[in-house]
């Protein structure tokens, strides 16, 4: 009840006009990152932070996070109409919403993927309202050694849930705890990795590894690709919503399954990824015409769909509650409060209500735009995708330059960013995860501060992680959750000779 | 039989950036032991904590390695027509960065924008560089003018007197 007059509050803060305004232009920004390749939620936010400055912090995040509505629900433009991913959480969507387009069932995927993207979307961000207060509430009790359990479990379930190599994942989340390491050590005031530059004096700034990584990276992948966008007719009509809808229902199992799929992976950091893969995977897996998956079943839709915003938006409530974020833009909104002046962590929802239940109240209603606006303008952004490359990327390009320069004005930081576009490439290609790196790098610090007063806590013994029964219990879960797949592994193996 | 492309293995890549972290992570190990990373007399040194990430950092890219030099395949990072693409991209880009310090964003942007669009795209040179001078021109008004936003700028914004 006390949620629901905070939420209240909360509605009246988001609904002023000023702040609708800036939701509808949040929204349709982020619908044309999300469709645009090259651009996404996470480096499409960074650029526009620095513009945020001096906004009131409730307002900037009202914009910035429906751009990320907005992206999230772009992403499935592109995979349905030109079996191009806008972003990688909609890989999945490729599968049957294509063959679907290609069978001129175009708009029911449409439709379908928007109405899965709103239904998953909705039931995230009920469990926001729900469950963050509680677990900001909980998570006042914390001292430094359950924040670095609650770190450990967040990057063990990256190792443990990845879908590529565990190595890798682990290679790259030290490479971003060590990036974050370079330069003036807050504590003690040693110079850390700087090898007497001073331009690493500063260290690495997480917004322009993020546009390099995420950015620039793209675009060099895109142009590999040999972009070339034919597609189907993107029009909706208003019979075919209403014959969806109709259907729809009949696939309610499905969506819920997959949107618990998509709040439990947003909440532990594997992101909408990994959460749209694993949910379309369940539908094949459970669904008597599995076979027929992959030839244009609604369902391949319905499932990655609801799961991603499920996961994309769900990442939000470790962020808000503990100042974990849940997804790269989560981290990306996360280094926002700190630039406006917020301290993340439990303490937001006792001392920055307005701005915790604007947020909260914005995300609903940003969501109903986003989902009306993606319905009703499909036609404008798939033309966007018809614009030449030629023109995309250079645009592109300076956008990402703008955004690298404008966050510290640094000419150095517009060079890293580059070189960042370069790492990100050949990580890509070499299928090393970006997330963990990205949030190694805005969680190391308060990583390493909670491991540092854990440790002065107990005169530098490891064993104050297991003391207290809170952080004893999160830490084994973290233990467990980071010997996942070789659990996995080791009862297959066990199967295979008992068969 | 189906003719293999050309182009660079993904063997040797994979090899050199596990080598590339494993650097990283020894790089962090002996700056870490230069400044300490064992107790101090106020609790653990600076090091301490980028000492450990170095040592995972150095077994996680270690068991990277050795599997990337254990498998023998053929598989192909990228064939020579996509590493051309790419630097069709990489190259304008890091000159428009490298511009950019001497020229300012806004004389590098219009070029960039410009270069692209008639060597990429196939516009008429005219076509071209007024869009690139378009770009400058809407960028300045976004962010000098409305969010009062100060970019880079060079000899000729100098001599139009900002």
């Amino acid at each position: 009840m006390e949620n629901l007059a905070a939420l209240a509050a909360g509605f009246a803060v988001a609904l002023t006009p000023s702040n609708l305004a800036l939701m509808l232009i949040g929204v349709l920004l982020g619908v044309v990152i999300g469709v645009l390749p090259g651009l996404g939620g996470a480096n499409g936010i960074a650029i526009l932070l620095p513009l945020t400055f001096a906004m009131e912090p409730v307002s900037a995040v009202i914009m910035l996070s429906c751009i990320y509505w907005g992206a999230l629900f772009g992403g499935a433009i592109t995979s349905i109409l030109f079996n191009i991913p806008g972003e990688p959480w909609s890989v999945a969507t490729t599968f049957d919403g294509y063959p679907m387009a290609q069978r001129g069932r175009a708009a029911e995927a449409l439709v379908a993927a928007f109405t899965s993207s709103f239904f998953g979307a909705f039931v995230a961000i009920v469990v926001i309202t729900a469950i963050a207060p509680l677990v900001a509430r909980f998570a006042l009790r914390f001292g430094p050694p359950e924040f670095f359990a609650v770190m450990f479990l967040s990057f063990a379930a990256f190792v443990g849930q990845g879908r590529g190599s565990a190595w890798k994942t682990l290679a790259a989340m030290m490479a971003g705890f060590l990036l974050a390491c370079f330069g003036l050590d807050t504590v003690t005031g040693a110079l850390r990795l700087t090898f007497g530059s001073t331009e690493l004096m500063r260290g690495f700034d997480f917004l322009v590894a993020v546009i390099g990584l995420f950015g620039i990276s793209e675009v060099l992948i895109a142009i590999e690709e040999g972009l070339t966008f034919q597609g189907a007719k993107a029009r909706i009509d208003p019979r075919v919503v209403l014959r969806v809808w109709q259907e729809l229902p009949r696939y309610s199992m499905i969506a819920l399954r997959s949107s618990v799929i998509g709040c439990w992976m947003g909440v532990t950091p594997a992101g909408a990824t990994p959460a749209s893969f694993m949910s379309y995977g369940m539908a094949r897996k459970l669904s008597k015409q599995g076979a027929a998956f992959g030839t244009g079943r609604i369902e391949g839709v319905i499932a990655p769909e609801v799961a991603n915003n499920a996961a994309g938006v769900s990442a939000l409530l470790p962020m808000l509650a503990l100042g974990v974020p849940g997804s790269p833009t989560a981290a990306v909104l996360l280094s926002g409060l700190i630039m406006w002046g917020l301290q993340p962590g439990p303490m937001l929802f006792v001392e920055q209500k307005d701005f915790v239940w604007g947020l909260i109240a914005s995300m609903y209603l940003g969501n109903v735009a986003a989902f009306l606006v993606v319905l009703t303008l499909v036609p404008l952004f798939a033309a966007i995708l018809r614009i030449p490359f030629a023109i995309i990327a250079p645009l592109i390009l300076i956008a990402c330059a703008i955004g690298a320069y404008t966050i510290n004005s640094a000419m150095f930081d517009v060079v890293l960013m580059l070189v960042f576009g370069l790492v990100g490439y050949v990580m890509k290609k070499l299928d090393y995860p970006l997330a963990p790196m990205v949030l190694a790098l805005v969680l190391g610090n308060r990583t390493e501060q909670a491991f540092r007063q854990s440790l002065l806590l107990s005169d530098g013994s490891l064993a104050v992680f297991f003391r207290g029964w809170l952080s004893s219990t999160i830490m084994t879960a973290g233990v467990l959750l980071l010997f996942l797949p070789l659990i996995g592994r080791a009862s297959a193996v066990l199967r295979a000779r008992l068969a | 039989m189906r003719e293999e492309p050309r182009g660079v293995r993904a063997r040797p890549v994979e090899i050199a950036t596990a080598l590339a972290y494993a650097v990283l992570g020894g790089l962090a190990m002996f700056d870490s032991a230069r400044i300490g990373f064992g107790w101090g007399f106020d609790g653990p040194q600076s090091g301490t904590f980028p000492y450990w990430v170095g040592g995972i950092l150095m077994l996680a890219s270690g068991a990277v390695l050795a599997s990337a030099a254990l498998r023998r395949t053929r598989a192909i990072f990228a064939t020579r027509a996509q590493l051309a693409s790419v630097a069709r991209v990489f190259v304008p880009a890091s000159v428009y960065v490298a511009a950019m310090h001497v020229l300012g964003l806004y004389v590098a942007s219009a070029a960039l924008l410009a270069w692209f669009m008639s060597r990429l795209g196939g516009y008429p040179w005219v076509v071209s560089i007024a869009s690139g001078l378009a770009t400058a021109a809407v960028v300045f008004v976004v962010f000098e003018l409305w969010f009062l936003v100060s970019l880079p700028k060079g000899p000729l914004e100098d001599l139009l007197g900002y």
